[in-house]
């Protein structure tokens, strides 16, 4: 387990050396954070509120579903180019399965990210929407704890999306197809209790996407946060069954690399 | 200028035959962007069901926005994906193969290279905007030129992000973050962006010009309103290219030593 850590520290600061990145990417979370309060704010003016759900926690949800996206780091661009370059038949031959690798090494920038984001952005989410949600500062860290596990997920996420570059010389577009999804089925733009009836709102709840977002945001908006372990167990069911599916893939992308050469 | 067109011409004549080589990627590619766009239309859906209008916005706005948001980034990917990859081609010194060459450094720089998926994202794009056309009943009789002045402001906009990679060393992935950004929020209702955000969307990051003016232009008919936009283009393309050249006369001066083999 100590090389994983170390691969995960030498990312960690990796990922915190590049400044520049980092603020640009945290600036364009500013920027999405106040599009999708103010949409939410025109909304509300307009007549149209959820009748049980008070503008500041609507606000804060759409914050933290907007920070989940800004937390990992982009995992399945650095796998694409490894799959495109043939890099990553020099990673085969390393006493350690290249997908923990990448994997851990994308842990590791997240927590640069968590580091950064759980502060600083807070803070300024706190300083914009003006109060914190009105289950208290307690809903909102457990939803941080949510997010991280969620963000874990994300990640898996990401490394199949990379490896699809066997297949289809390109992960860009299949990460896309995936994030499309997310954005549908995840909550992030409406909470899913708010989905039409024809959308199946209640079966959605349970997917991986509203896992990762709808539901641990949901905390914000229930009065209570009670919902807390069943959402972790979840999420912890999602970890383990799409890094067992990962797991899966890489073992096909193996052979495919040995028959092709890499 | 007669010779700079005739090149333009020859190199995007050889992109789409490149592009041609790889029928059966095209496809899957293309087929596989329709579909991932595709998906995105509930959520706007969704969205308008809650709240039939967003500040005057409605679902007609909303699909014309992302029609255009999306033809243009296809358009963009398809024929100039070279723009893109400006910081890369500075940190890597690749523009010094095209300072040698007679013709203009942005052109080359700019059509060097081109993604596939751009076909299907324009498909989509256009096959959206037909639909609005038919199925709503909004008059697009300009959406052409709306697509050329949003393709170009798109354009523009990276490349003026692009040449900040002229002064920042490895700006790449910021400047990929920033791109993808900003066609996303092009497809956002226009009466969200008010305050310094409005003047942003008007001047840095001019979204208001790829699809905000161009839908009010629609739905108004004030004609006042694509003068502006038309201006808008025209000055924010001066400004990107300005600074891309300034960029370059800072890259021109440096030394880097290497071997092309």
């Amino acid at each position: 387990m100590l090389k994983y850590f170390h691969f995960a520290r030498i990312a960690f600061g990796d990922h915190m050396s590049n400044r520049l990145r980092m603020f640009t990417r945290f600036l364009i979370y500013l920027v999405l954070l106040w599009v999708m309060v103010e949409m939410w704010r025109v909304i509300y003016h307009s007549g149209h509120a959820p009748h049980d759900i008070p503008f500041v926690d609507m606000a804060w949800y759409m914050g933290i579903a907007q920070m989940m996206f800004f937390l990992s780091p982009r995992l399945f661009v650095i796998i694409d180019d490894d799959v495109r370059s043939g890099n990553l038949g020099y990673f085969l031959n390393r006493p350690i399965p290249y997908l923990w690798m990448r994997f851990t090494e994308g842990g590791g920038a997240l927590c640069g990210n968590v580091l950064i984001y759980y502060s600083a952005g807070t803070l300024l989410a706190y300083l914009y929407i003006g109060e914190l949600p009105s289950n208290g500062w307690g809903a909102l860290v457990l939803v941080m704890v949510l997010i991280f596990v969620a963000s874990l997920i994300h990640l898996l996420f990401q490394v199949i999306s990379g490896l699809s570059a066997l297949w289809t010389n390109d992960a860009i577009f299949i990460y896309h197809s995936y994030q499309k999804m997310f954005l549908l089925l995840g909550g992030i733009y409406v909470p899913i209790s708010l989905y039409p009836d024809f959308m199946g709102g209640t079966f959605l709840k349970f997917l991986p996407f509203a896992a990762m977002v709808g539901d641990p945001c949901s905390l914000f908006l229930s009065g209570h946060t009670d919902g807390f372990w069943s959402i972790l167990a979840l999420q912890i069911f999602w970890l383990i069954a799409v890094g067992a599916g990962a797991w899966a893939m890489f073992g096909r992308a193996l052979r495919k690399v040995e028959i092709n050469g890499g | 200028m007669a010779g700079n067109l005739r090149f333009f011409l020859a190199l995007l004549r050889m992109t789409f035959k490149s592009a041609a080589m790889q029928r059966q990627a095209i496809l899957i590619r293309a087929g596989f962007s329709v579909i991932t766009h595709l998906i995105y239309i509930p959520v706007w859906v969704v969205i308008f069901s809650i709240a039939p209008d967003i500040g005057g916005w409605t679902l007609h706005h909303a699909m014309v926005a992302y029609g255009i948001s999306i033809a243009c980034w296809g358009f963009v990917s398809l024929i100039a994906f070279g723009l893109r990859t400006i910081p890369e081609q500075i940190d890597h010194g690749e523009l010094d193969a095209y300072l040698t060459l007679p013709k203009p450094v942005l052109l080359s720089a700019a059509i060097s290279s081109s993604r596939n998926t751009g076909v299907g994202e324009v498909l989509f794009g256009i096959g959206l905007l037909i639909f609005c056309a038919v199925h709503f009943e909004v008059d697009l009789t300009l959406a052409p030129l709306f697509v050329l002045m949003g393709s170009i402001v798109f354009a523009s906009g990276i490349l003026l992000f692009a040449s900040i990679g002229f002064w920042l060393k490895q700006f790449y992935a910021s400047a990929e973050e920033i791109y993808f950004n900003f066609n996303l929020m092009a497809s956002r209702p226009a009466p969200i962006f008010t305050g310094v955000i409005q003047v942003i969307a008007l001047t840095l990051i001019p979204v208001g010009l790829m699809t905000h003016i161009p839908i009010e232009y629609v739905f108004s008919h004030r004609l006042m309103l694509l003068g502006y936009s038309l201006a808008g283009v025209a000055g924010y393309a001066a400004l990107a290219v300005s600074l891309f050249y300034l960029g370059l006369r800072h890259y021109e001066s440096g030394n880097r030593f290497g071997v092309r083999g």
